[in-house]
């Protein structure tokens, strides 16, 4: 299983270092020297982080994808559980290397001293990533479960596509969820609109039941994503 | 000796085409190839054995053992080139090579190398500016590296121009007749297998026909010209050909002696056998459908 999640991180190596090389500069140059709002701050990076990981992961599912790559690992001697788990933990290893940077460098600069306790919200994204990332992986598994979708041609612009537009508007409800704290200039711009619904968002991503609600979501999700690797009829793709 | 691969009562199912029941054994060191028209289903066979397609029927055992996703020691033994050649695109030939070395603890760097070479493969290009031919050849070096007991090809060659293709399998033929793995070919080619193959199996619209032995086809299977001065051919056994020009007749048989025995009770003259190639016997075989196939 390592053999595979350690080739998927040399095949997409650039892309990796390049993030997180960037995203240490710029939390060391946001939690060093530009610390204002400790809690804006600290959701702000998590989200910033969040972004650049939602974008490596879809890059590589594309590729993974347009290059067949369940059908070459299909071959190999490695369990369908293995395998399953490997292709499926990638996105989350990546989002815990690049929260053990967030959580070093915020211990290492002065915002150590002025964390409004618990981060909720990183709670919230570690949730939301891991269901997000199991989500497709699930979509991808049950269009390849069905009869007959496969000898028709499972169109992979149809894929990309659907890809695409479902992670912006994750990315949407996510963020929207976000900024919908009050004081914000979504709230008070929606706030009036919808007078119960913002203020019950907010407790969602920010509050331990929010976050715990979405690590459970992933969780669901993550184990669901290994059962339908296992029943799909066919890994030609 | 346990058999190589063991079907039983395989069965797929698509929306518009059904691939057996199939029962079917290939003995260690046989190098069997399988023949039928495109959509005949030799590919599916294929993704059934190795697990590619999960079948909706039946069982397929490697080497004793049973083919099951969850316990993959059986695919150490077993080696797969098909009609699509997959890869990590951006990694050179030599970084996938070395991927699936990390996989099987049989892997010899060094025939790979030895390999390439005699492929004239160009390990430090990536694989995404490989030429067809040249992704054919790293399929090949990728699982011939590992020396598995069990080979399965289906048509590797396919999509290849002939120069490309007869290079690939000459290079091919040539490594593995010095070797002792079961072969299990599929091919709509013949002349791509005739020279290696031991056996034939004939696949026609997902059903298993005849299998036999090459030297039995080419022992069993004549050309017979003769003339007959008077009246309509007669009724004759295993032909699955005539032509006529005239009083001449030219018949195929399956089973010559028995034709000639009773083409000899006619009134049949100057008869001439003449031998078959086994690719113009296979022609014969599968124009004749499931009536030839099965006997």
């Amino acid at each position: 299983m390592w053999h595979l999640i350690r080739a998927e991180a040399r095949y997409h190596w650039k892309a990796i270092a390049f993030l997180l090389v960037s995203y240490s500069i710029l939390t060391v140059i946001v939690f060093g020297s530009a610390w204002k709002a400790p809690e804006r701050d600290i959701s702000g990076m998590a989200m910033v982080g969040f972004i650049a990981i939602a974008a490596v992961a879809v890059v590589r599912l594309i590729r993974q994808y347009t290059e067949k790559t369940d059908r070459l690992l299909s071959v190999l001697p490695v369990s369908r559980w293995r395998t399953a788990i490997a292709r499926t933990s990638f996105v989350p290893v990546l989002w815990g290397i690049m929260l053990l940077i967030f959580t070093l460098v915020l211990l290492a600069t002065r915002a150590r001293e002025i964390v409004p306790g618990p981060c909720w919200v990183v709670v919230s994204l570690t949730g939301f990533l891991v269901a997000a990332n199991s989500y497709f992986l699930i979509q991808r598994d049950l269009a390849l479960s069905v009869q007959g979708r496969l000898q028709e041609g499972l169109l992979a612009t149809q894929f990309v596509f659907s890809m695409v537009c479902g992670t912006l508007l994750l990315l949407l409800v996510f963020g929207g969820l976000q900024s919908m704290s009050p004081g914000s200039y979504s709230y008070r711009l929606l706030g009036p609109l919808v007078p119960l619904v913002p203020v019950r968002l907010v407790d969602l991503t920010a509050s331990p039941i929010g976050a715990l609600t979405f690590l459970a979501l992933g969780a669901a999700l993550f184990v669901l994503s290994l059962v339908t690797f296992q029943n799909r009829r066919s890994y030609l793709e | 000796m346990e058999n190589a691969f063991e079907l039983k009562g395989l069965v797929k199912r698509y929306p518009k085409f059904e691939l057996g029941p199939l029962d079917l054994s290939l003995e260690p060191g046989v190098v069997l190839g399988y023949i039928g028209p495109n959509g005949s289903g030799k590919t599916t066979t294929m993704h059934c054995i190795t697990g590619l397609v999960r079948s909706d029927k039946g069982s397929v055992r490697i080497f004793g053992r049973e083919a099951n996703s969850q316990r993959p020691a059986w695919k150490h033994d077993v080696g797969y080139v098909g009609d699509a050649h997959v890869f990590y695109e951006r990694w050179t030939a030599e970084g996938n090579l070395k991927f699936l070395s990390q996989f099987f603890p049989s892997w010899s760097d060094k025939r790979a190398l030895d390999l390439a070479r005699r492929f004239q493969l160009p390990l430090d290009r990536r694989a995404k500016d490989l030429s067809s031919g040249n992704r054919v050849k790293l399929s090949l070096v990728g699982v011939l590296a590992r020396s598995p007991r069990l080979l399965l090809l289906d048509e590797p060659t396919a999509g290849l121009d002939p120069i490309v293709r007869t290079e690939v399998l000459e290079t091919l033929f040539e490594v593995l007749e010095s070797g002792e793995c079961s072969i299990f070919y599929s091919t709509h080619i013949l002349s791509d297998i005739s020279r290696l193959a031991d056996e034939l199996l004939f696949l026609n619209d997902g059903h298993l026909g005849l299998r036999a032995k090459k030297e039995d086809l080419t022992e069993q299977w004549r050309k017979i010209s003769f003339r007959i001065r008077s009246g309509s051919l007669p009724n004759l056994p295993s032909v699955s050909n005539h032509r006529q020009e005239g009083e001449e007749h030219q018949i195929w048989s399956s089973d010559y002696p028995e034709t000639l025995e009773a083409l000899q009770a006619t009134s049949a003259e100057s008869i001439r056998l003449t031998r078959m190639t086994i690719d113009e016997i296979t022609v014969e075989i599968l124009k004749g459908g499931a009536n030839v196939a099965s006997d």
